[in-house]
């Protein structure tokens, strides 16, 4: 039975002549699990606002939408923007009340539904104290008691975690096995959800450019620019040629390699840094007197010209151990050196001045202006040398918008070129890849290896392994507030064994050092001859 | 920063020690009065209060300033100095008299021109929102403010308190 | 605490505007007094007492105490004079006591916010004036959203270089730009967010957490009977020109009963946990 049917649906955005949408054809069975992707603006947001009428765009629409249920829920991308109380449990009475359900109705629903989704050691709390994982579930939560028989999510994982996002798909899954109600999620990181959705719709420009299941729509994008987007089995398979079924999971991909290939190793190089850029040691910080200490002895050093990435979990304190750098926050004991001066005896923005730079997690907080050229403006006064960055990093087209239009790559481009403005000898960089797609991910990691290239030493805080994986030379892990096993990149991922990269875990014990999916690639094209 | 606050306060301890600050005797001992030969006669009265006893403010009731016969004053002959404003002449019998009095110099007053508030704890407002002082001379009600009024050889001056103005004008 | 925190938000609701009232209202010293101790001690028996508090109201007793005699010059007794204008006795005392009324009502308003919880008070309103409720609601939930991205665009402000030690209001004005402009765009998406919830439906129905129960019209009876006492038996005090004499009157008591009541409940909670402690 079908609960969603579209046919000649045509919209496009007041004032705007190109179509937004423009879909002949595309229908959803009650039960599915329908996955969304395409690049940034191919529409999929726009369509799944027009499935919900009170948050449908304005503009010119035609076409048939037909819904075969008023149950919608609709969950966005930012978790902070749509929690409306101050604590949770009225959270999830304020649907229930806009329902006309009675009090006592409403207290079963909330008992009843976060109980399921296992969240009801978080009904007393406060929304502010929660995470951003958390968060996102009070929301999923708050629009599950509704009752939905539809569910839409626009990149509901894009401000998460890895651990979170996982922990989040893990109960769509469950929600629409269990349950019964059909999800059609727009998604930017494909590995958690590529295998496991029933349907994968690609959009382009507007239109559905394909249609089917996984493995169909893995080959169809074969020599697409998203195929990037795609997780790493997948794409090592499609570089491959086999003729087998595209392998959706790391061990599926591993047992196509080992029937396929024999052990072998990488041979990688070893770039040698010398100097010094940063050094770091023995810091000890907790942010008040009574509390736990959140770094614990951190010693490393940052050598000139080098990047590297700093992994760890939610909370371990990687973004404290930026502020440190940055000096932002004091340690209360040991010693930072930048090229040799010690930080403390540095002037004050002396020290953000053709030195230290950092980018910090969600860069909203660093545009003021009415639009992005007055932002740029603010650093730097020569009009010529923005135009010349903004071309070489291809945002020219973005100058005259308001920053707050921006989408979240592009935001991320732009405020990563109002720091760039300073000339910095030393970044730092604070979850770069947060919200930003894999075509644009690409792009800030072609970017990054420019800048390192003319001597700008980089460090980059993530939870993302894959980036980290594409651009470092050395990485390291902080937990429990010391920063361990810093070591080159290679080495660091293939001794990991599940904190590490797809394609480092899908040729465990079958070829050694290839961490990424194009090194596996080039050891099976040597092996096939 | 702690130097700036050390000059602050040097300052303001000095400031405070050269201007403005005297003991009680001391004020009182100010502003004797130079013999002359014009003489004026002052009278402070509030009999209008008696007469509309209900009127006044409890706190006034209780606190017992309303003198029974109705004056603060009555019928003292004061010398007046050259260019002496009625303004002037009160302050100088006030003090000599040991009468509280509470007004506006007329450049502290928004109407350029004194004005007092109040004589012996009895102030303008307290017998009605449309009570003060006002003061007559030789029998007739001022036209002009009391600093701007000078005073002349034999004048009656007669400070009132009445409890409501507008009658007052009526009756002129 | 948790025995006050049974009671319904309504009655301690009608129970705060109450003392509130009688205290700013009945401008007497010894009313003054009993209120602030009171206070005081129902702050300290719900561990809300900080230091700085009690620092901030001494400076503000202090400020208010010098700057009346300077303003006011009704009263009897001259202590000394300055500029010629007579600094009485009585403008400092009626200072004193006004100052102390302040301080009282900022530590009565501080033991109301710990006791009703914001979100008991935004249910006291949620039958009667929704939409209200609904602003309030918000509002709650914006403020500490507002801090915690004035820190993180501070911090990002500075680490820009923009943060001048010599232009810091210049900086401050910035950084406060930057934070409202992202309140406004996050509050575009909490509206769509809300309208995805159904909120322009028609009917909505009220979320109450408590019902009326029998101890909660007691509370009510008992603080409207000894406000109604307090009022009748009240006693008027002047401080102009001369103090009045204060003598002894039913409203004092009957205030004292009224005020210590949360203070009572609480330790009466405290004596039966721990009684039943004792005999574990």
């Amino acid at each position: 039975m079908e609960i969603l049917n579209i046919k000649n649906l045509s919209f496009s955005y007041p004032e705007r002549e190109e179509k937004a949408i423009d879909i002949s054809e595309f229908s959803v069975k009650k039960g599915d699990f329908v996955l969304l992707c395409g690049k940034s603006g191919c529409g999929k947001t726009t369509l799944l606002k027009l499935l919900k009428k009170e948050i449908s765009p304005f503009g010119t629409l035609s076409g048939k939408i037909e819904l075969n249920t008023k149950n919608i829920g609709f969950v966005f991308q930012n978790p902070d923007e749509q929690i409306v109380s101050e604590n949770v449990n009225s959270e999830f009475a304020f649907g229930l009340e806009n329902l006309n359900i009675s009090t006592e109705e409403i207290s079963l629903r909330i008992a009843e539904t976060s109980s399921y989704l296992g969240i009801s050691y978080l009904i007393n709390k406060k929304t502010d104290e929660l995470s951003g994982g958390e968060k996102q579930l009070v929301n999923l939560g708050a629009v599950l008691a509704m009752r939905p028989e539809l569910l839409l999510l626009d990149e509901p994982t894009a401000f998460l975690d890895p651990i979170s996002a996982k922990k989040f798909i893990d109960l769509l899954l469950r929600i629409n096995r269990e349950l019964g109600i059909t999800v059609i999620i727009a998604e930017h990181s494909l590995n958690e959800i590529f295998a496991f959705a029933s349907k994968v719709c690609f959009m382009e420009e507007g239109k559905v450019s394909c249609y089917d299941t996984p493995q169909a729509v893995a080959k169809i994008l074969k020599n697409n620019e998203f195929e990037r987007a795609l997780p790493s089995s997948v794409r090592i398979f499609n570089a491959l040629n086999l003729k087998e079924e595209a392998p959706l999971y790391v061990s599926k991909a591993r047992e196509m390699i080992e029937n396929n290939f024999k052990a072998d190793k990488f041979e990688f190089e070893t770039n040698s840094f010398e100097k010094n850029a940063l050094c770091v040691k023995n810091i000890w910080f907790r942010y008040e007197k009574k509390s736990a200490d959140v770094l614990k002895g951190v010693n490393f050093q940052l050598k000139q010209g080098e990047i590297l990435s700093i992994l760890g979990s939610n909370g371990s304190g990687k973004t404290t151990l930026l502020n440190v750098l940055s000096r932002i926050c004091e340690p209360y004991s040991g010693k930072i050196t930048v090229f040799g001066k010690n930080i403390k005896k540095i002037n004050g923005n002396s020290l953000y001045q053709n030195n230290l730079s950092y980018l910090v997690q969600n860069p909203v907080s660093v545009f003021v202006k009415q639009t992005v050229f007055d932002d740029f403006k603010e650093i730097e006064k020569d009009e010529k040398v923005i135009k010349e960055f903004a071309e070489k990093f291809g945002v020219s087209h973005l100058l005259k918008c308001n920053p707050f239009d921006l989408s979240g790559g592009e935001m991320q481009k732009c405020a990563l070129i109002k720091v760039l403005f300073k000339r910095p000898k030393i970044l730092l960089l604070d979850e770069p890849t947060k919200s930003l797609d894999a075509v644009f991910e690409n792009e800030l990691s072609i970017i990054l290896k420019q800048i390192k290239d003319k001597g700008t030493s980089i460090i980059v805080v993530t939870h993302n392994v894959e980036f980290a994986a594409e651009i470092s030379d050395r990485c390291g892990l902080l937990f429990n507030g010391v920063l361990s096993a810093i070591c080159e990149k290679h080495k660091f991922f293939s001794q990991n064994q599940y904190y590490t990269t797809a394609s480092s875990r899908i040729t465990t014990g079958v070829f050694e050092n290839t961490v990424l999916q194009r090194e596996v690639v080039a050891v099976c094209q040597k092996q096939k001859g | 920063m702690k130097k700036t606050v050390i000059l602050v306060f040097l300052m303001i301890f000095t400031l405070s020690s050269c201007t403005g600050f005297e003991s009680v005797k001391e004020y009182n001992k100010r502003n004797t009065t130079k013999k002359s030969n014009i003489t004026a006669t002052v009278s402070i009265d509030c009999k209008d209060v008696i007469k509309n006893i209900e009127t006044l403010d409890n706190s006034v009731k209780k606190s017992g300033i309303i003198p029974d016969n109705g004056y603060f004053l009555k019928d003292y002959k004061a010398s007046v100095s050259k260019n002496e404003t009625a303004y002037s002449l009160i302050l100088k019998v006030t003090k000599s008299n040991n009468i509280q009095i509470d007004c506006l110099s007329p450049e502290e007053s928004s109407y350029n021109t004194a004005y007092v508030k109040s004589i012996g704890n009895l102030y303008e407002k307290d017998c009605g929102k449309n009570s003060g002082w006002i003061f007559f001379v030789n029998g007739k009600s001022s036209q002009v403010g009391c600093s701007d009024y000078y005073v002349k050889n034999n004048d009656v001056i007669e400070f009132t308190y009445i409890c409501d103005i507008n009658k007052l004008y009526k009756k002129e | 605490m948790r025995e006050l925190k049974k009671i319904h938000p309504a009655v301690l609701g009608v129970y705060f505007v109450c003392v509130l009232g009688i205290l700013m209202f009945l401008n007497n010293p010894v009313i003054i007094l009993t209120s602030l101790f009171s206070g005081a001690l129902l702050i300290f028996l719900l561990k809300r007492f900080e230091l700085k508090s009690l620092v901030f109201s001494l400076v503000l007793l202090l400020l208010i105490c010098i700057s009346n005699p300077i303003v006011s010059h009704k009263g009897i007794t001259p202590l000394f004079y300055f500029n010629s204008k007579p600094i009485t006795f009585e403008s400092l005392i009626y200072g004193l006591f006004f100052a102390l009324m302040l301080i009282a009502v900022i530590v009565w308003c501080k033991a109301l916010n710990s006791v009703i919880g914001s979100d008991s008070f935004i249910y006291l309103f949620s039958k009667v004036l929704p939409k209200t409720a609904l602003i309030l609601k918000l509002s709650l939930r914006f403020i500490p959203l507002f801090k915690e991205q004035y820190h993180k665009t501070k911090n990002s402000v500075k680490v820009l270089g923009l943060y001048n030690g010599n232009k810091k209001i210049k900086s401050e004005i910035r950084v406060i730009n930057s934070v409202i402009a992202f309140m406004v765009e996050n509050s575009i998406e909490t509206a769509r967010s809300m309208n995805a919830r159904g909120y322009n439906n028609k009917n909505h129905s009220r979320y109450q957490i408590k019902k009326f129960e029998l101890s909660d019209f007691c509370f009510l009876a008992l603080t409207v009977v000894l406000s109604v006492f307090t009022v009748v038996f009240k006693k008027e005090f002047y401080f102009y020109p001369k103090f009045s004499t204060i003598n002894f009157s039913a409203c004092y008591i009957t205030f004292f009963a009224l005020s210590i009541i949360p203070a009572l409940i609480i330790l009466r909670g405290e004596l039966k946990w721990k009684f039943l402690i004792s005999k574990i």
